[in-house]
């Protein structure tokens, strides 16, 4: 009689990995995003292709708008639920992340996803270092300065009192000793401060000024853009070690699509919000190549001074480095 | 289908049809004017019983109610009844429909329904739109582009319009906001709503507080408020005597699931369940609705509260 010991021990072996690939991972996603917006469908869409191509061992259950800011989000993830989350500000998770919105460091989305192809590898360690996997990178659109009056020139726009984050002390600091003019608000206060005169500026992308209505206040866009907005979607890693490395794989593909299909979609959605805007009374402040350069000239000059302190210099000086390549190799 | 059924539904679109094959303006003018107040009248409706026979009965008298429309196209109270309609078939039943495809995590499904239902919501608009177009010329651009201003004009007749027309509009936007061209129409639905509550504040026994108890439970920055949401539901609660299940659901959907106050959700929803909803027959069908409502959002507290 054959020995059953090697077959037997041979299951032992594998049940924890056939397990794995059998039971249904649930996963909530949640998010700040509002629920029935183009992000909100994007997620969904994946949420779909999650569930067939893992032939339904992996669910997503995508709760948008189930936030109302992403620092309780984030505490939530840490603790537990969700599972995963889209953080729209991802400099709150880390500083490192400040490097993707220094103003007027990036041209367009090409340079932007070279460099952030290039820092992939260091934003993963950094969030492996906070238990969070990263799945893709999102686009909220490109963030313009809106203000009452018209600015073509940083020297105008210091004379406006801008928004800054409240709580974020030391942006406050930077635009002070930069001779800005900043009125530290609660984001859910913008509007608020808007209709009381608190602040007439502020930077946002179009879509978010036009849901918010704050362009009604702030009739001007500077064409010129100030950053992008990017955010980042995550999965707490023990929630991401419950899939089967082959359905890890699958998520990842799937997720790396959303990111394409958002910079198609993203860019259609923010223009046809500024021609809206526009029909009802916005003006985009156009400047000549040589006024878009001295802007760009005068903003590097003054958060030369991020380096080290609002970003890791090793971080900053790798952002330059890529987006300097780029622009040379065009 | 049963031959009685298919004879019911065949009477009135031979009657009809032969209303709309006759020639002369006046006269058909005339037969549409007699039929109108008939076909719409919508205490039928909100007595019903049974919500899934208004579920389908809806469509086909919408389309019936269309047609009446495209042959008097100065027909205000088919205008007005469409609006209503298309807006209670939406927010009836397609609404949750897309929200019970959404929880169980069927987006396919969901996202099929959102695109019907804004839509839906959009033609409701429309024909209310076109109903205060034929006593004010222009409003439509007007509420586009200065919505405050533009009901200055309207009076405490128009109410009715105003209360259906900002519910269908920030309805259509809410399950749109990835159409900016919607979403830039927002201020007019806050205005629309105030502008009712100010000509007449108990109408429709706080069908005003209740609408603007959704509109106040969007986020601060969209100019919502949890403590004005309170007020509008306590001011309903008062003006129905506690009978109407609505108010219990949307401030447990909109101010207790945002604020994680789960002990105060579910006993939101439980009041809306305690609710007799045969006591008031005026409120029957939308009670049955909110209530099949309150159960699936009690099925699905795990999903929307995190402790």
């Amino acid at each position: 009689m054959k020995s059953r010991v090697l077959p037997i021990a041979v299951v032992l072996v594998l049940l924890p990995v056939l397990l794995l690939a059998q039971r249904t991972a649930r996963i909530q996603l949640g998010s700040v995003l509002p629920a029935n917006s183009v992000w909100d469908r994007l997620l969904k869409e994946m949420a779909v292709e999650w569930k067939e191509e893992t032939g339904g061992r992996v669910e997503l259950r995508v709760q948008s708008g189930a936030f109302r800011d992403e620092a309780a989000l984030l505490r939530r993830l840490k603790r537990g639920r969700p599972h995963a989350a889209v953080f729209g500000q991802p400099g709150d998770i880390h500083e490192a992340f400040n490097v993707l919105s220094i103003p007027f460091f990036f041209e367009s989305d090409e340079e932007a996803f070279h460099v952030i192809q290039s820092l992939t590898p260091t934003f993963e360690q950094i969030l492996q270092d906070e238990g969070l996997v990263l799945l893709n990178w999102g686009h909220a659109g490109w963030a313009h300065f809106f203000t009452e009056e018209r600015v073509e020139t940083l020297d105008e726009l210091k004379r406006t009192k801008v928004y800054t984050a409240a709580g974020d002390d030391r942006m406050l600091q930077w635009y002070k000793e930069n001779g800005f003019d900043p009125e530290p608000l609660a984001y859910t206060d913008m509007l608020l401060g808007l209709n009381t005169g608190l602040i007439n500026a502020h930077p946002s992308p179009p879509y978010v000024a036009l849901l918010f209505q704050w362009y009604e206040k702030t009739p001007f866009m500077l064409e010129v853009p100030l950053a992008p907005v990017l955010g980042v979607t995550v999965m707490a890693e023990r929630s991401w070690s419950r899939i089967s490395q082959a359905d890890q794989e699958t998520l990842r593909a799937s997720a790396k699509r959303l990111e394409q299909e958002l910079l198609e979609d993203v860019p259609a959605q923010e223009e046809a919000s500024i021609q809206q805007m526009k029909q009802r009374g916005l003006t985009v402040v156009e400047l000549d190549n040589a006024a878009k350069a001295s802007f760009r000239a005068g903003a590097d000059a003054l958060t030369a001074s991020w380096r080290g302190n609002m970003i890791p210099a090793e971080v900053y000086d790798l952002a330059v480095r890529e987006r300097d390549s780029f622009r040379a190799s065009r | 289908m049963r031959s009685s059924e298919r004879f019911t539904l065949g009477l009135p679109v031979l009657f009809l049809s032969s209303l709309l094959a006759l020639g002369g303006c006046s006269f058909r003018s005339m037969a549409v004017n007699s039929i109108v107040p008939v076909l719409v009248d919508p205490t039928v409706y909100r007595s019903e019983e049974d919500p899934e026979l208004v579920r389908e009965s809806l469509p086909f008298l919408l389309k019936t109610i269309e047609s009446i429309i495209q042959s008097s196209p100065k027909q205000k109270e088919a205008m007005v009844f469409a609006c209503s309609g298309f807006a209670l078939y939406g927010n009836g039943f397609l609404q949750l429909d897309a929200d019970v495809a959404g929880w169980q995590g069927n987006y396919n499904e969901e996202l099929a329904l959102r695109d019907r239902l804004w839509r839906i919501y959009v033609r409701a608009r429309d024909y209310c739109l076109q109903s205060l177009e034929l006593n004010y010329g222009g409003i439509t651009e007007q509420l586009q582009l200065d919505p405050v201003g533009a009901l200055r004009r309207v009076d405490v007749e128009d109410v009715e319009v105003l209360y259906l027309l900002g519910a269908a509009w920030g309805l259509a936007i809410t399950n749109a906001l990835d159409r900016p061209e919607l979403v830039v129409d927002l201020p007019a639905v806050r205005a629309l709503l105030e502008r009712a509550l100010e000509l007449d504040e108990s109408y429709g026994r706080g069908a005003i507080h209740s609408a603007l108890i959704t509109l106040e439970s969007m986020p601060e920055q969209l100019g919502g408020s949890a403590d004005r949401a309170r007020s509008h539901f306590e001011r309903t609660v008062e003006l129905t005597k506690g009978l109407d299940a609505s108010p219990y659901v949307s401030l447990a959907a909109g101010v207790s699931v945002p604020a994680e106050n789960r002990a105060e959700f579910e006993m939101l929803l439980n009041q809306a369940l305690a609710i007799d909803p045969h006591e008031d027959k005026s409120l029957r069908l939308l009670n049955l609705v909110n209530q099949r409502r309150a159960r699936l959002l009690l099925d699905n507290v795990d999903d929307l509260f995190y402790e």
